[in-house]
């Protein structure tokens, strides 16, 4: 027989509730935040990327350069005055094509590399060293241009390509 | 043959059919694929692919007669033949890759120059490497794919290092040009 004394009834909670707190725990632990969790927070903040930079300035300054020590080759007369004057020519071309190039998007960045190439870079004695010298110069510009080339815009690029394909026969040339 | 912009218009153009054979395609392979083909290209790079591969094609065909009239010179001109066989059929390739039909050779082509000599033979060969520079610099500058670009400028590389090859077998001064591929630059 029953005693009279009505049983409490049970608290309902709304099935939805119920989901809505298991999904939020559960996004909880696979975020890694454990909500009961006393040890304090890192907050890791991603440092912003320095700008890109403009491949132009670097392959101008490897040109000049590169032109500086043509020129004091060419200076000595002679057998390297003789294989070495057309590839200064080239390479007088190439630096103002840059340069003209730089100065079309970049005018500010153009004037700080306008001023002409001048001083005496040193060069060996002999006129084999010399030569060598200037192919690994071909050498080295030939992969500072050909990796710029997949970085640059289109038009920039088939400026750049066709200067490496220029300083490869540059290499040809002095074997 | 009429080359679609971006690039510069050869000079060796197709000539009407039945002019002659073409050279039966060879199985020496000089130049490995240096990238792997892109499965898609636009129409502006897909319209330099064609050019380029245009260009290897008369360059294939053209070189057997630099060969015939130069015998002093028909073993670079075969190896240079055979190289423009290996870029031919991996730019045929990277266009199928791409879903792009490649165009077929022509079975003979219009000289620029009547070839009577080793003379003409070597001018007919220096007109094949410039007209091959400027068609892979029309690749390289009708892309943003940074692969493909690579791929371009090793053509126009190779064409310009043969360039100067021929200017040095011909005693043409100077043996460079500044901007390979560029009208105008030869």
């Amino acid at each position: 027989m029953m005693d009279g004394v009505s049983q409490p009834s049970p608290i309902r909670v709304p099935r939805r509730a119920v989901l809505i707190g298991a999904g939020s725990a559960a996004a909880l632990v696979t975020a890694g935040c454990n909500p009961f969790s006393t040890t304090k927070t890192t907050r890791t903040v991603t440092a912003t990327a320095p700008p890109p930079v403009d491949p132009m300035t670097n392959l101008i300054a490897t040109t000049q350069l590169h032109l500086l020590r043509i020129e004091s080759a060419v200076a000595r007369g002679g057998t390297l005055a003789k294989t070495l004057t057309p590839l200064r020519d080239d390479r007088r071309k190439h630096l103002d094509a840059l340069r003209k190039e730089l100065a079309r998007t970049s005018p500010d960045a153009a004037a700080a590399t306008s001023a002409p190439a001048t001083g005496t870079v040193p060069i060996p004695t002999e006129t084999a060293s010399v030569l060598a010298v200037i192919r690994d110069d071909a050498g080295n510009a030939q992969v500072q241009f050909t990796d710029a080339t997949s970085t640059v815009s289109r038009y920039r690029a088939r400026l750049l390509a066709s200067i490496a394909g220029c300083l490869a026969t540059h290499r040809t040339v002095l074997g | 043959m009429t080359a679609p912009s971006p690039t510069p218009s050869p000079q060796l153009s197709e000539s009407s059919p039945a002019a002659s054979g073409s050279p039966a395609p060879s199985a020496v392979a000089t130049l490995a694929p240096t990238t792997a083909p892109a499965t898609s290209l636009d129409k502006t790079a897909a319209a330099a692919m064609q050019v380029a591969l245009a260009s290897e094609n008369s360059a294939v065909w053209a070189y057997s007669l630099v060969a015939a009239f130069d015998p002093d010179n028909a073993d670079t001109a075969s190896d240079m033949r055979d190289a423009h066989m290996v870029r031919r059929d991996d730019a045929s390739e990277r266009l199928t890759v791409a879903k792009v039909k490649p165009n077929a050779a022509a079975p003979a082509y219009k000289l620029p120059k009547p070839v009577t000599d080793a003379k003409s033979a070597r001018a007919l060969a220096m007109t094949i490497e410039s007209d091959n520079a400027a068609a892979w610099l029309g690749v390289v500058g009708s892309t943003d794919d940074s692969a493909l670009r690579s791929y371009a400028l090793a053509g126009l590389t190779d064409a310009a290092v043969r360039l100067t090859t021929w200017k040095k077998i011909a005693k043409v001064n100077p043996l460079t040009v500044p901007f390979p591929g560029q009208q105008g630059s030869d």
